[in-house]
């Protein structure tokens, strides 16, 4: 079928593209810290 | 060979559907040979048919071409019955957004997309969603938005929000909208909670403002030229599916969703009519059954033992929904369960009337089984008996049907706070009503019940 894509569809969809980007990255950025965190309590706890 | 174009096949210029001696087959123009080719060699259409996920065609060649400009024809595997988004349970539409978004995932890995995201392009085959339109896919350009994202939202995402959290005959709505129900539509009759969940903020809500706010505006000015590359489609798909399975609606509180372990039967009436059903609908040996009226699927099931492909139709959501979770659960084939009030059936819809067909126009079935129904529509919507007689004979070559008298509980509770204005509503009225139409072959009572099962063939049939 062929469509006719909305413009407001499509400027969302970079404005989404943003949101979703930035909220992988502060995931990534939490489970790194979580890791260190957890590798810290791991190595005091095998003290 | 005398080909027939699909009536409703007409917006899409890379080609169209036909029929030709009853087989159906789907013309793919010269205007569309690149993209399609290049579907073909980078294996997409064998991954998605391997996966089940898309209907198995075979190419027969440019020999068969219904039309100018043909680069080949192809000859798709059919489906049994052909269904609507509004002839949908809640999980059907769930499962039928699901499919698309994952069509659509595996399409961009091998550097495709989805041109359109109609729930059109989906029917539902022994249980499972299948896409069907095998043309909808192009190749993906790097950096370009997803054309599709919109239909995708008013085709899925805003049925399925109202229907979970505002009332699941919104998706009657579907039936008026055919190409989606509005966005703004369905942010203002959404809940105001729904702005608290981020997938119907950004895809509906937002969306719906976008829509409005950029209406006529230039997308490359506005975007600043910035682009949406691969995994930003992917993590956009990804949002969507997030958001279509939070969405959920729970089957329960009706009467006819209880009707099954809820009747007036006795377990040895229930026996006796099971082993009636079997028995009559063995007698005719149909290939194909539509039930009406027909619950969560009792006696569908009993139908299927013989028949290729059972439709179950039920006007109550919840009734198809748990015929559908049955049927999904037991993996089981052939049975179609769908939503479908007879006192106002699908009708013809869409330009001309033709792009969706009617309920009748997807017939004749070979066998119509009306059980515990007449009383239904005879009294409860004073349909006179000639009228069903008619009715149901354009419908199938043979009627399983079942009379309930007046003595019957049902009917007592269905008259209760009403008058009786329905003199001819005895077993010989009922008999003569069909007589004009119908041709009774054999005729039961039913063990331990006051209720008749009668097996009739159409006079002209």
């Amino acid at each position: 079928m062929y469509i006719d894509p909305a413009a407001g569809s499509l400027i969302l969809q970079v404005f989404i593209a943003g949101v979703l980007a930035a909220t992988a990255s502060v995931k990534s950025a939490r489970d790194s810290v979580l890791r260190v965190l957890r590798g810290l309590f791991r190595s005091r706890k095998d003290k | 060979m005398i080909a027939e174009r699909v009536r409703g096949s007409f917006r899409d210029p890379s080609g169209f559907v036909f029929t030709s001696d009853g087989t159906l087959y789907r013309q793919v123009n010269r205007s569309f040979a690149d993209e399609y080719d290049a579907c073909v060699s980078s294996g997409l259409y064998d991954d998605l048919i391997a996966r089940g996920l898309l209907v198995a065609h075979r190419d027969v060649g440019v020999g068969f071409a219904a039309g100018p400009d043909a680069h080949t024809v192809i000859e798709p595997t059919p489906v049994p019955f052909i269904s609507y988004p509004y002839e949908w349970s809640f999980g059907q539409l769930r499962d039928a957004a699901l499919l698309t978004l994952d069509v659509q995932q595996r399409a961009l890995d091998r550097g495709f997309v989805l041109r359109d995201a109609s729930a059109y392009n989906v029917q539902h085959v022994d249980g499972r969603p299948l896409f069907i339109d095998t043309l909808s896919f192009e190749r993906h350009k790097d950096g370009d938005p997803w054309a599709a994202y919109k239909q995708f939202c008013e085709h899925f995402l805003v049925p399925l929000a109202l229907m979970s959290a505002r009332d699941v005959r919104c998706g009657r709505l579907q039936r008026e909208w055919l190409d989606g129900i509005p966005l703004d539509l369905g942010s203002a009759l959404l809940p105001r909670g729904s702005w608290l969940r981020p997938g119907m903020l950004l895809h509906v809500h937002l969306h719906a403002r976008a829509m409005r706010r950029y209406e006529s505006a230039s997308v490359a000015e506005v975007t600043g030229g910035r682009r949406i590359g691969k995994q930003a489609m992917l993590r956009l798909v990804a949002s969507l599916r997030d958001a279509v399975r939070g969405l959920d609606w729970r089957p329960a509180g009706t009467a006819w969703a209880r009707y099954a372990s809820d009747h007036d039967y006795s377990d040895q009436a229930m026996d006796a009519k099971r082993r009636l059903v079997r028995e009559y609908v063995a007698a005719v040996a149909p290939r194909t059954v539509w039930d009406l009226g027909g619950n969560t699927g009792t006696f569908s099931r009993v139908a299927r033992e013989v028949a290729d492909s059972v439709v179950c139709f039920d006007a109550d959501p919840a009734a198809v929904e748990l015929n559908y979770r049955e049927v999904r659960e037991r993996k089981e084939t052939g049975l179609l369960p769908l939503q479908m009030d007879l006192m106002n059936p699908s009708p013809g819809n869409g330009w001309a009337h033709e792009e969706r067909l009617s309920l009748e126009s997807r017939g004749p079935t070979d066998l119509v089984m009306a059980l515990a129904l007449v009383h239904h529509l005879a009294i409860a919507n004073n349909v006179p008996l000639r009228t069903l007689a008619d009715w149901l004979a354009r419908l199938g070559g043979s009627l399983l049907i079942e009379f309930v008298p007046k003595s019957d509980a049902q009917v007592e509770r269905l008259l209760t706070n009403r008058a009786d204005i329905f003199p001819d509503y005895t077993p010989e009225g009922f008999e003569r009503a069909f007589d004009a139409a119908w041709t009774i072959e054999a005729t039961q009572r039913i063990d331990d019940s006051q209720r008749t099962l009668y097996l009739m063939r159409r006079r002209d049939g």
